[in-house]
């Protein structure tokens, strides 16, 4: 065990531009702990733990050092003909088969050619994320023309951070890595339950994220009671929206426990009462028509967009003037999105509005 | 915590480690994680990283049984760094206790 250990770390120390005095040095540094480790009556999986698999550690070993590259035969030559390849394909579609649309997807050819090209060059790890947009706009297009499902298939966008999370999962720890996917996975619940129609209560899968990430607490008896007061909160909500008729609002008095134990605790902060005077008033105006719009036009789906308005404030007074507007684009984004979405059911088209972000942001650094 | 800080924190306790008594890898990590909460596999980094900036320098020490251990100690260097980190250190806790209302760090 300890050899293979010792030869996966060579393996990879071998991908970097490094003298092999120095590699062979860190190799005699791991297998001297190592056999520390050993000789404490350890088993192999407990050392390895201990030490860090070698894929986790190389990183932070090889910081500083550039990783060798390994040109792929050819390359170049690809990436200089995948222009007049993309443009042939696209001629064949457009004038024999007459696919002038789609086929101006052949012009995506360039891009993947390249990013395959320079990132196959150090074998970088996140070379399926930068492919990623080309796949999931390729695959939206395709769900959206062929199937007219615009809506839900916008949710394949998700893909792009998550592989962005998945692909650093080397230096992350298992829990980390749940935690870290967990808004995305929370997130893709949420629209597929609103799909079903439970856009009220579909809040709820994102405790999951909290819920997840309290399984780092190091005292057991805490996370029990943190996990208890969640399900119970959870079960509380639901038993109370659907025994009685519009009280999904009042349900949320069933979080109370957890709430509670959350501030007794510390955990929970009531930041109001430490807030600027500005963000007090921002925090009960906001608290004041998210509570309006649910309570008398039952608005609870679409209600917690008023909640924006806090980070969007938080900006516009705290950033430096010149990242104010990009800045607050996502939100506005966010905004148009949702309520195209929720109240006109345009979720086909709705999405455009996120391109506001890199719209905004190519024109004011322009 | 914030990651960069407490990574701060860690190079400023093994140098402090290493400026008391000289030891080899597996000591100074078990050493260090008796004494505060950190993920094991970043101290040998550090340590390296330390010894690549000429804080501390290597020495082979031979065993009755098993395989030569290689020792750390501080350099002169070394012995500097750490006085810096551990000035900007009081430095810091002494305007955290005098903002938490006490008065000094070292008192």
């Amino acid at each position: 065990m300890k050899n293979k250990y010792l030869e996966e770390l060579k393996d990879l120390l071998n991908n970097y531009v490094m003298e092999e005095d120095e590699k062979n040095e860190i190799i005699g540094d791991y297998d001297e702990m190592y056999k520390g480790y050993l000789g404490k009556g350890m088993r192999d999986d407990e050392v390895e733990r201990k030490l860090g698999s070698p894929r986790s550690i190389i990183r932070e070993l090889t910081e500083g050092f550039k990783k060798v590259e390994k040109p792929l035969p050819g390359g170049e030559k690809v990436i200089a003909l995948s222009p007049f390849v993309a443009l042939i394909a696209f001629f064949i579609l457009g004038f024999g088969f007459d696919l002038w649309h789609p086929g101006w997807i052949a012009f995506m050819i360039i891009p993947i050619v390249s990013i395959i090209v320079e990132m196959g060059k150090k074998r970088d790890e996140h070379l399926s994320t930068a492919l990623s947009p080309f796949f999931a706009v390729l695959l939206f297009l395709y769900l959206g023309f062929y199937h007219n499902l615009w809506h839900p298939g916008w949710i394949i966008f998700i893909i792009i951070p998550m592989l962005g999370v998945w692909n650093s999962r080397r230096t992350l720890t298992k829990l980390d890595l749940l935690v870290s996917l967990s808004p995305f996975l929370a997130g893709i619940a949420f629209v597929v339950l609103g799909l079903y129609g439970y856009w009220v209560e579909g809040w709820l899968v994102f405790l999951a994220i909290p819920m997840f990430g309290i399984l780092h607490e190091k005292n057991k008896l805490k996370v029990l009671i943190w996990e208890s007061l969640f399900i119970i909160g959870i079960v509380g909500y639901l038993y109370i929206g659907y025994t009685y008729t519009d009280m999904w609002g009042y349900a949320v008095l069933a979080f109370a426990p957890l709430t509670i134990y959350g501030i007794m605790t510390g955990n929970i902060k009531i930041g109001l009462l430490q807030a600027p005077k500005n963000y007090k008033i921002i925090i009960i105006i906001s608290t004041a028509v998210f509570l309006l719009l649910g309570f008398i036009f039952n608005l609870w789906g679409v209600a917690w967009l008023v909640f924006l308005a806090i980070p969007v404030y938080a900006i516009n007074s705290e950033a430096p003037r010149k990242d104010r507007l990009v800045s607050t684009t996502p939100f506005v984004a966010l905004v148009i999105f949702f309520v195209l979405g929720y109240f006109f059911d345009l979720w086909e088209y709705s999405w455009i509005a996120f391109l506001i972000i890199p719209v905004t942001a190519i024109v004011k650094n322009a | 915590m914030n990651s960069q800080f407490k990574r701060g924190i860690i190079e400023m306790c093994v140098l402090k480690i290493i400026s008391r008594k000289d030891m080899y890898g597996f000591e100074l990590i078990e050493n260090i994680s008796r004494e505060i909460e950190v993920n094991e596999n970043t101290i040998y980094p550090i340590l390296r990283r330390l010894t690549k900036q000429q804080l501390f320098d290597t020495y082979k020490e031979s065993m009755s049984i098993g395989a030569p251990r290689k020792y750390y100690t501080l350099t002169e260097l070394g012995t500097k760094k750490l006085k810096e980190y551990e000035d900007e250190w009081k430095t810091f806790l002494d305007s955290v206790y005098r903002i938490l209302g006490g008065t000094s760090y070292e008192k």
